[in-house]
């Protein structure tokens, strides 16, 4: 079931966004408690096209924090997957030096969830 | 605390900053800061109510419990601190602080977690320590309120009771 999607503040999208999943919904809380401007999926990035010039692989990062012109990505993946997103996540460095992004893990909502008394994310 | 002293004093000198102390954990830091620091400053405090589940997207949003008594237009304002991790806290006091036309703005913390950042715009000048991803007690940092008294910073392990 999606989770909820509450009224924010310092979202500055025109779409309500609609989270994947309860670790997202809890750093949009966040993000938006402490009043720093933010979007939801507002890029993507290609990193593989086919020979036709057709997207085969893209990278669209969870957050987009425009007042420091950085990207957020945060999973709650099993491992397997985190290494792809990780492997992803390198080429989307490669293909674009200029984009800052930070990547979240499980652990750090983990420890996050803990420092606000949150629930963990299921 | 010496060399936070000396090199906070050298680069305040022939200023008189305001030192803001985050209320609550920051006491311990910032008393033992302040007597290190051989130069002429004021302290004052602010307490900003922190994030929990009931805060709720469009309900609730970061205040000040306590506000500043001074008036800080016209002063280099510095921060002080405990830890800083997501650097939220900082960011949003840099922010609201700004509005009142201070000379400067920085911040020294005993403690940085900077791989922890959600915000990295923090004017974070002076840090004591680098630390890992841990939790501690004592010194000003809490558990339920318990142990600032702890003169000392300890480590706090969580370990599975069996019922």
């Amino acid at each position: 079931m999606a989770p909820e999607t509450p009224t924010f503040q310092a979202y500055r999208g025109e779409e309500p966004p609609r989270f994947a999943n309860e670790a997202e919904l809890e750093y949009a809380k966040i993000l938006d408690y402490y009043g720093v401007p933010w979007l939801y999926e507002p890029h993507t990035f290609v990193l593989e096209r086919d020979a036709d010039g057709r997207v085969v692989e893209a990278f669209t990062p969870d957050f987009y924090l425009p007042e420091q012109d950085l990207y957020l990505e945060v999973t709650v993946m099993r491992q397997s997957l985190v290494t792809r997103k990780n492997r992803k996540l390198r080429r989307l460095r490669r293909l674009y030096p200029d984009v800052k992004i930070k990547l979240f893990y499980e652990r750090d909502f983990e420890r996050i969830a803990a420092r606000y008394g949150l629930r963990k994310a299921s | 605390m010496r060399e936070l002293g000396a090199e906070i004093a050298r680069d305040y000198r022939d200023r008189e900053p305001v030192l803001v102390g985050s209320l609550k954990a920051c006491v311990p830091f910032l008393a033992d800061l302040s007597r290190a620091l051989p130069i002429h400053h004021a302290v004052d405090f602010v307490e900003l109510a922190g994030y929990g589940p009931a805060a709720t997207g469009g309900h609730e949003r970061i205040r000040f419990l306590v506000d500043l008594e001074l008036q800080v237009a016209g002063r280099d304002v510095l921060l002080v601190d405990e830890v800083v991790d997501t650097g939220l806290t900082l960011h949003y006091l840099c922010r609201s602080l700004s509005l009142r036309g201070p000379e400067s703005i920085a911040a020294a913390a005993l403690f940085d977690r900077p791989y922890r950042r959600l915000v990295d715009d923090l004017p974070l000048r002076y840090v004591g320590f680098t630390v890992p991803d841990e939790f501690f007690a004592g010194y000003g940092f809490d558990l339920d309120e318990r142990w600032r008294n702890l003169p000392d910073v300890h480590l706090v392990r969580t370990v599975d009771a069996e019922v």
